[in-house]
């Protein structure tokens, strides 16, 4: 589905990813951790298609299309999605509006007809259930007022609404308490299926206990230094960052 | 820069007609002489220190023949009471009025028909001495429209010189919707010059919506002189959306207690377009609200001004009175100076006021994108969100959509000028 070689990229002339190389499938759950400064974040940007970014080599194939040379609303498009670590407030912007906007953009770029008024609502109150947002909240302004936990479920709720093949999980789960995190990652079990894919970006071991994955990836200094089965999670839990810093630099 | 002689404001009167409308010679009597004594006021003039007139100065106003339009193009909605002038015609007049309201138009209006006025500062001298048609609206006590009164003025043709003034007799107990749209066709240099005299009687209720949808080369003046009666409520939306200049001058007599003032303002501007709103509510007797929200938008080299004056009268105790103007700035080079002024003489009062001006949201406009959303489509969401507390006030659901789609026409057509 995404197969990513020899990636760089820097910001500012700081070099942050310094060639990174990754192969999911559909139907897999990968789960990226790594010390604070790694690059977790700036995987996630890149992928997304941030401009502040500047991919200095390497590329990137998205089922078949060369992914950087999209613009960030032609990767939505093509079925990516970001679940943001730090959602954006916007204020006088309807969640349900613009989520109806962006729906039938996608729809429209797959060549399918617009979603009709009542097709779209019954799948707002379908999908939002999935999260235990509160269908009031999904009518408000983006993100407006929402607590840190909404937020969140916002973002898988959105999620579900859009249906991508490949989602990526930006520290989706830092800040929540251990409820709000059981529904998140409720949501995203439930959002599986074997023709999508998800890429978990996380500094603490804590979600992989509600989401499953099969592969967990260590990330640091711009490049994934070590990679493994579930059980790599726990190691590094128990082990700490310190574990892989040592390994690294013998 | 070159100072604008006394003679400029005589060259640039030319080739103007004389006022074709009758008006009452204590509106006519010392404005002649006083004209002849004026010239186009320069940056060292507080009103004037932003707005440079050097431009407006320059052209050489001439009456040109109009051509024939297809007005109902121009209705912002379809269900009004029409009147449609171009230029010094008045084109089309709606063949029924409810009962209680009169509308007389051009050589139907008697100089008797005008009440006091203020023509104070160059604008409005102007149009009293070029005054070429206009309106004289009588409603009278205790009718409630059914439907909104809409006006529309075009301006027709290059270097075309429009001076059109109107008055708003408001009975008591009336409550009525007032439509007004400002147009240009084929303008290169022209000048609008319009003048409205309002006045509510007691406890009388009136939305005044003026959109100025004036097309890119038309310099717009207008001039609003309202007097609230005790317990009226009067609101004057005033939506920019385009033109090349565009000056507002709104003055709001407040002439008895517990009164309400609503003054909203959007505007949206680019290219070298350059907008100046200003205001005066004052608050004369106690126990009245006054709400001002001008909002902006503004692009490229566009400049704005805002400048909201508030009095408030020795008596005048018990006053809310409240103004804010924020503004969005999508360029490093557009510019916006906003003064608020707040002059209170009385001592139990609640009055406030604020400015602000910044970006807009660009972490907001990536959110919307990584969604499958079009930068152009989300650049006018984040935009109408922070306009939507003005549009917001527009009571007509209709007029409502009316601005949403000219906002999207506009924004859609700029930017494809832009890529």
């Amino acid at each position: 589905m995404i197969t990513i070689k020899d990636l760089h990229a820097s910001i500012e002339g700081k070099p942050i990813l310094k060639g990174l190389n990754l192969t999911v499938k559909a139907g897999e759950i990968h789960a990226i951790m790594g010390p604070n400064g790694a690059g977790k974040s700036t995987l996630a940007s890149v992928l997304a298609g941030r401009e502040e970014y500047e991919i200095t080599q390497g590329d990137v194939n998205f089922n078949g299309v060369d992914l950087l040379s999209l613009s960030v609303e032609e990767r939505a498009r093509e079925g990516l999605f970001l679940a943001f670590q730090y959602p954006v407030e916007i204020p006088g912007v309807s969640n349900i509006n613009f989520l109806r906007t962006a729906l039938n953009e996608i729809r429209e770029h797959k060549g399918e007809k617009g979603i009709s008024a009542k097709d779209f609502m019954s799948l707002v109150r379908e999908k939002s259930a999935l999260v235990e947002l509160d269908s009031k909240l999904a009518s408000r302004s983006v993100n407006e007022g929402f607590s840190g936990g909404e937020k969140k479920r916002n973002e898988i709720f959105q999620m579900a609404m859009l249906n991508p093949i490949l989602s990526i999980l930006d520290e989706t789960d830092s800040g929540l308490d251990i409820d709000a995190l059981r529904i998140v990652a409720n949501g995203v079990n439930q959002l599986k299926t074997d023709q999508n894919a998800t890429i978990i970006i996380t500094h603490y071991q804590r979600l992989l206990d509600y989401i499953i994955p099969d592969f967990v990836h260590v990330l640091y200094d711009g490049k994934i230094v070590k990679s493994g089965g579930k059980d790599l999670a726990l190691e590094l839990e128990e082990k700490g960052y310190d574990w892989i810093k040592n390994n690294t630099l013998n | 820069m070159e100072p604008v002689t006394k003679a400029t404001l005589q060259v640039f009167r030319k080739k103007l007609s004389p006022a074709k409308l009758l008006l009452p010679s204590s509106f006519i009597d010392a404005n002649e002489k006083e004209l002849l004594e004026m010239d186009f006021p320069n940056s060292r003039q507080e009103a004037w220190k932003y707005t440079r007139l050097n431009r407006v100065a320059k052209i050489n106003l001439e009456s040109t023949p109009s051509s024939i339009i297809d007005w109902s193009s121009y209705l912002m909605v379809k269900d009004a009471y029409n009147f449609v002038f171009q230029n010094s015609e008045c084109i089309y007049k709606s063949p029924d009025l409810p009962k209680g309201v009169s509308i007389k138009i051009g050589d139907e209006i008697g100089a008797m028909d005008w009440l006091s006025s203020i023509n104070e500062g160059h604008v409005a001298k102007l149009n009293v001495a070029h005054a070429q048609n206009g309106c004289v609206i009588n409603i009278s006590n205790g009718v409630q429209l059914d439907k909104p009164i809409q006006l529309l003025f075009i301006s027709d043709g290059p270097k075309q010189p429009n001076f059109w003034r109107n008055q708003l007799q408001h009975g008591k107990g009336a409550k009525a919707d007032i439509h007004v749209g400002y147009f240009s066709k084929d303008a290169i240099d022209s000048y609008s010059n319009v003048h409205w005299s309002v006045f509510l009687k007691e406890n009388s209720h009136l939305i005044m919506t003026k959109i100025q949808n004036d097309g890119d080369a038309n310099y717009h003046f207008s001039t609003e002189n309202i007097s609230q009666l005790k317990d009226s409520n009067f609101t004057l939306n005033t939506l920019t959306l385009d033109g090349s200049f565009v000056r507002n001058d709104v003055l709001v007599k407040v002439e008895g207690e517990n009164c309400e003032t609503h003054l909203n303002g959007a505007y949206i501007m680019k290219e070298n377009q350059h907008v100046d709103n200003h205001t005066t509510i004052d608050h004369i007797f106690p126990n009245c609200n006054s709400y001002e929200l001008y909002k902006g938008v503004m692009d490229d080299k566009s400049t704005a001004v805002f400048n909201g004056k508030v009095f408030v009268r020795p008596n005048a105790q018990k006053i809310n009175a409240f103004q804010s103007n924020a503004n969005v700035l999508l360029s490093n080079d557009a510019a916006v100076n906003s003064k608020p002024e707040l002059e209170i003489y009385a001592d139990d009062v609640k009055c406030s006021h604020g400015s602000t001006t910044g970006q807009l949201d660009e972490e907001a406009i990536f959110y919307l994108r990584s969604r499958g959303i079009s930068e152009a489509a989300a650049r006018q969401l984040v935009v109408a969100a922070f306009m939507q507390d003005v549009f917001l006030k527009v009571a007509s659901n209709e007029l409502k959509s009316y601005i949403y789609q000219q906002l999207a026409v506009r924004f859609n057509l700029y930017l494809q000028e832009k890529d």
